[in-house]
C-alpha cells in the first residue's frame, strides 16, 4: 500500500521499504531522531534522564506540525507516537495538490515551522532545480536562475559560513546541477559517524536518492538528489554548518552533453 | 555574559538594535531571507546568515533556522525585535534550552500574557480596571449574543490569540452580532489557529494610551511615561507621542503605577508595554500587554534619555536595573510619524517596489529610524514601514512644528511608490489633533472627509 522511508542517524536509511523514488504518489516519511553522539538532544529528549513526557510530546508534536507545514500537500494521515518517537505522514495516491491556505495563513502562525524537507515528498518526480542550460543573465550570479526570488542587483553576500549563499541549483556554464541546503543546518555525509558516506565523488545517483543528512535542531532531514547523474563535487566537509541555499553537491546530469570532468 | 547578539528580525528595527549593540561593543549577527540579501543590516552586521527564502514562515518565523544560525555564527543572545518571533513563547523557550539568552520576558510570562483572556484575568487580580466584558472566551454563539446584549452595544469581539490590531471586530447593533461573531471566530481559527473569542464593551471615542515599563529579574521596575497612540487606522498606529497630551499628570501617574503593578504581579522581566483605553470621562481600562519592544519606543527614549534596547540587553544579561522611578526625569515632548509604503488615496494599499529617490530628514532633535536607501526595493511580502520620523521639542507645539518641517524634507519616489506622508501632514494640520481633542476615530474621520 505505502512505502516507508526511515531516516535516522543510527538506523541508516531505508530498509525494506523501497526507495522514495519508487513510491510515487504515496509514501510515509518516518523520522526517527534517535539520540546519537551527534544529535545529543539533551534538553528536549534527555537521553539518560527521565525526560518529561509532556515536553517530549510537545517537541514531537511541533516536529509533526512542521513537517505538515512543509509538505506541499496535506497528508492523508499523520501519526505521532512518543515511546520510540515516531512521526509519520502519509499521502494518499492522488491527494489534492496544494494546502490552499496561503503563506499568511496558518503556516505563519504554526508555532514551530521547520524548514522544508530536502526533497518534495517522495513521488513527486519533477526536479525542483532549475533546468540546466538556462543561461544566467549578465550580472546575475549563476545559480539564481530558477529561484525567481531575487532582484537583478543581487550580489553574493559575505556570510558567516564563508561562501556565498546560492539559492538555486543550476550552473549553466558547466552543465552541472547542485543539490542545495533546504535550511540552515549541519551537513552530514554519512548516516552516522564513522559510517560510509551516502555518496562519494564519482558515484552515480538516481533522482530521489538520499545523498546526505541535514541536521536542523536535532531533526534529521534527508537530502536527496533532484536529478540523476554523477556526483562531481562534495562542496563541504562532513559535519559542517551550512546556510540556506548553499551548494552541497555538484552533479553532472546523466545524459547531459557535458562530460563529468571536474571533481 | 552576552558578547554576540543575533538579531532575529529585518527592516528598520534590525538596524536599530544593531546600532545599540555596536555602541555597547557587542558583535552582531544578522539573519536574512533571500529577499533581504541586500538589506542595510546585512551590510552592517559583523556576520550575516542566510536563513531561508522570502516567505517569513520559512525564514524569519523559522525557529530551527534561526537557532541554527545562532549556532553557526556563535551568538550567545537573540534579540527578536518586534513582530515575527518576538512574542512567541516557544521561541523564547527554545532559545533558553539551546543556551541562548532571549532578550525578552520569560517564556511562561509571554505564554500567559499572549492569551488575551488569561491576561485580562491576571490584570483584574492585580487590581487593574477592565471594560465590561466576558472574563472567559465565549464559545457558543447564543451565549455570546446574550452576553453582548447584557453589556450593551457597541461591543468589540476579539480573538483571544489576536494582537497587533488583527482579529477584532466592532459590532454596533444586536442584529449584526451573530454574523460578526461567526466571522471573527472563523478568521481567528484560520489566522491564529485558535478560534476562541471574547466580547467587551467598545468605546468609540476613547484614546489609546500605553505605558512603557522596564523590570529586571530582581524585582526592580519603573514605568516610563505614557504614549498616546490614538492616531490609528484600523488599529494600525500612524502617529504616536509622549507625554499623552491633555491628560492630567495624576491620572498618568496612576496608570503608570497600575501598569507596573500588573506586570510585576506575573513575574514580568524586560521591556514591555501595557495598553489602556481612556474614555472622555478619563476613566482608564486595561487592554493588553505587549511583551516586546514597541515600534514607537523612540518617543520614550527621546523624553527619558534612556536607550531601551540597551536596557533590554542589560536586563537579559542579568544586570540590575540602573534606573529608579525617582531618577527618571522626563523632559519635553516627542512625536513619531510612521512613513509607510502605502497609498492613502487608495485606502492605504501597500506600494512595494523600487525606491529611486530617497532623502530623509535630519537636523536638530530629529531622529530617523529607517533601513531604506535609493535603489532599495521594498519587498512585497513584509510590512510596509519605510521610516520612523521622530522629533523632540521642549513642548508639544514645538514638536508639532518641528515634525511639520521635517516631513517637508522627505523625498521618497519610485515607480508606483506612494507613502503615508501626505496623510501624516493632514493629521498634523487637523485642529482636533493640534488641540489634543482627538480620539481613536480621527483617522476614520479624516478619511471620510477626503
Amino acid at each position: 500500500m505505502s512505502t516507508t522511508t526511515t531516516v535516522s542517524r543510527n538506523g541508516a536509511v531505508s530498509a525494506g521499504a523501497g526507495h522514495p523514488a519508487d513510491g510515487r504518489g504515496q509514501s510515509d516519511l518516518h523520522l526517527d531522531p534517535v539520540p546519537g553522539p551527534l544529535s545529543a538532544p539533551a534538553s528536549v529528549l534527555g537521553a539518560g534522564q527521565a525526560a518529561d513526557l509532556d515536553s517530549v510530546l510537545t517537541a514531537v508534536r511541533h516536529n509533526a506540525l512542521a513537517l505538515c507545514a512543509d509538505a506541499d500537500r496535506p497528508p492523508a494521515r499523520l501519526r505521532v507516537a512518543v515511546g520510540a518517537i515516531t512521526v509519520e505522514l502519509s499521502w494518499a495516491p492522488d491527494a489534492p495538490a496544494a494546502w490552499d491556505l496561503g503563506e499568511a495563513g496558518w503556516l505563519a502562525t504554526a508555532r514551530m515551522p521547520l524548514p522544508a524537507p530536502a526533497a518534495p515528498p517522495a513521488g513527486v518526480p519533477a526536479p525542483r532545480t532549475a533546468v540546466t542550460g538556462v543561461p544566467a543573465g549578465p550580472g546575475v550570479p549563476a545559480g539564481s536562475v530558477g529561484t525567481g526570488a531575487v532582484g537583478a542587483t543581487a550580489d553574493p553576500r559575505r556570510s558567516a559560513a564563508g561562501s556565498p549563499p546560492v539559492p538555486a541549483a543550476a550552473d549553466a556554464e558547466a552543465g552541472l546541477t547542485y543539490v542545495t541546503a533546504p535550511s540552515v543546518g549541519v551537513f552530514y555525509h554519512a548516516p552516522e559517524p564513522g559510517a560510509r558516506p551516502f555518496v562519494r565523488v564519482g558515484d552515480m545517483v538516481r533522482a530521489g536518492q538520499q545523498v546526505a543528512i541535514l541536521e536542523v535542531m536535532k531533526l534529521m532531514i534527508p537530502i536527496e538528489a533532484d536529478t540523476a547523474g554523477r556526483v562531481v563535487e562534495v562542496c563541504h566537509p562532513d559535519a559542517t554548518s551550512v546556510e540556506y541555499g548553499e551548494r552541497l553537491f555538484a552533479i553532472a546530469p546523466a545524459g547531459a552533453a557535458t562530460t563529468t570532468s571536474a571533481a | 555574559m552576552v558578547r554576540t547578539v543575533l538579531i532575529a528580525n529585518r527592516g528598520e528595527i534590525a538596524l536599530r538594535v544593531l546600532r545599540t549593540c555596536r555602541e555597547l561593543g557587542l558583535r552582531t549577527v544578522a539573519v536574512y531571507s533571500t529577499d533581504d540579501r541586500d538589506s542595510a543590516v546585512v551590510r552592517q552586521a559583523d556576520a550575516a546568515v542566510h536563513i531561508g527564502p522570502g516567505p517569513a514562515a520559512r525564514s524569519y518565523l523559522n525557529i530551527p533556522a534561526v537557532i541554527e544560525a545562532a549556532r553557526l555564527a556563535k551568538a550567545d543572545a537573540v534579540h527578536p525585535g518586534y513582530g515575527f518571533l518576538s512574542e512567541n513563547p516557544d521561541f523564547a523557550e527554545v532559545c533558553e534550552s539551546e543556551g541562548l539568552t532571549f532578550v525578552g520576558p520569560p517564556a511562561h510570562v509571554m505564554e500567559k500574557l499572549g492569551d488575551k483572556a488569561v491576561a485580562r484575568d491576571l490584570m483584574v487580580s492585580a487590581g487593574l480596571p477592565l471594560l465590561p466584558g466576558s472574563r472567559t472566551s465565549l464559545d457558543r454563539a447564543e451565549e455570546a449574543r446574550a452576553f453582548a446584549d447584557s453589556i450593551g452595544y457597541p461591543v468589540i469581539i476579539k480573538a483571544a490569540a489576536g494582537g497587533g490590531g488583527r482579529g477584532m471586530r466592532v459590532v454596533s447593533h444586536a442584529e449584526e452580532f451573530l454574523r460578526a461573531y461567526t466571522e471573527t471566530r472563523a478568521g481567528a481559527q484560520a489566522v491564529f489557529g485558535d478560534g476562541r473569542v471574547y466580547v467587551e464593551r467598545y468605546l468609540p471615542s476613547a484614546r489609546h494610551v500605553e505605558i512603557q515599563v522596564l523590570l529586571d529579574r530582581y524585582g526592580n521596575g519603573v514605568h516610563m511615561g505614557a504614549r498616546d497612540c490614538s492616531v490609528q487606522r484600523r488599529h494600525q498606529k500612524l502617529v504616536e507621542e509622549t507625554p499623552a497630551p491633555a491628560l492630567p499628570a495624576d491620572l498618568l501617574a496612576e496608570m503608570g503605577q497600575a501598569a507596573l503593578r500588573g506586570v510585576a504581579s506575573v513575574g514580568y522581566v524586560g521591556a514591555g508595554t501595557v495598553e489602556f483605553l481612556v474614555d472622555p470621562g478619563r476613566a482608564y481600562y486595561f487592554m493588553e500587554v505587549n511583551c516586546r519592544l514597541q515600534v514607537e519606543h523612540p518617543v520614550t527614549e527621546l523624553v527619558t534619555g534612556v536607550d531601551l534596547v540597551a536596557e533590554q540587553l542589560a536586563i537579559a544579561a542579568g544586570e540590575k536595573l540602573g534606573i529608579t522611578q525617582d531618577s527618571l526625569a522626563m523632559r519635553g515632548a516627542a512625536l513619531e510619524c510612521r512613513i509607510n509604503a502605502e497609498d492613502p488615496e487608495r485606502d492605504f494599499a501597500p506600494t512595494p517596489g523600487l525606491i529611486e529617490e530617497c532623502h530623509l530628514p535630519a537636523g536638530p532633535f530629529v531622529r530617523v529610524d529607517s533601513h531604506v536607501f535609493a535603489g532599495y526595493r521594498v519587498p512585497a511580502r513584509y510590512d510596509s514601514l519605510l521610516a520612523k520620523l521622530v522629533v523632540w521639542a521642549p513642548d508639544r507645539e514645538g514638536a508639532l512644528r518641528r515634525m511639520r518641517a521635517a516631513l517637508a524634507e522627505v523625498r521618497l519616489a519610485g515607480p508606483g511608490l506612494a507613502t503615508t506622508v501626505p496623510f501624516l501632514r493632514r493629521v498634523l494640520d487637523d485642529r482636533r489633533f493640534q488641540t489634543a481633542t482627538h480620539d481613536a476615530s480621527l483617522v476614520a474621520q479624516l478619511m471620510a472627509d477626503q
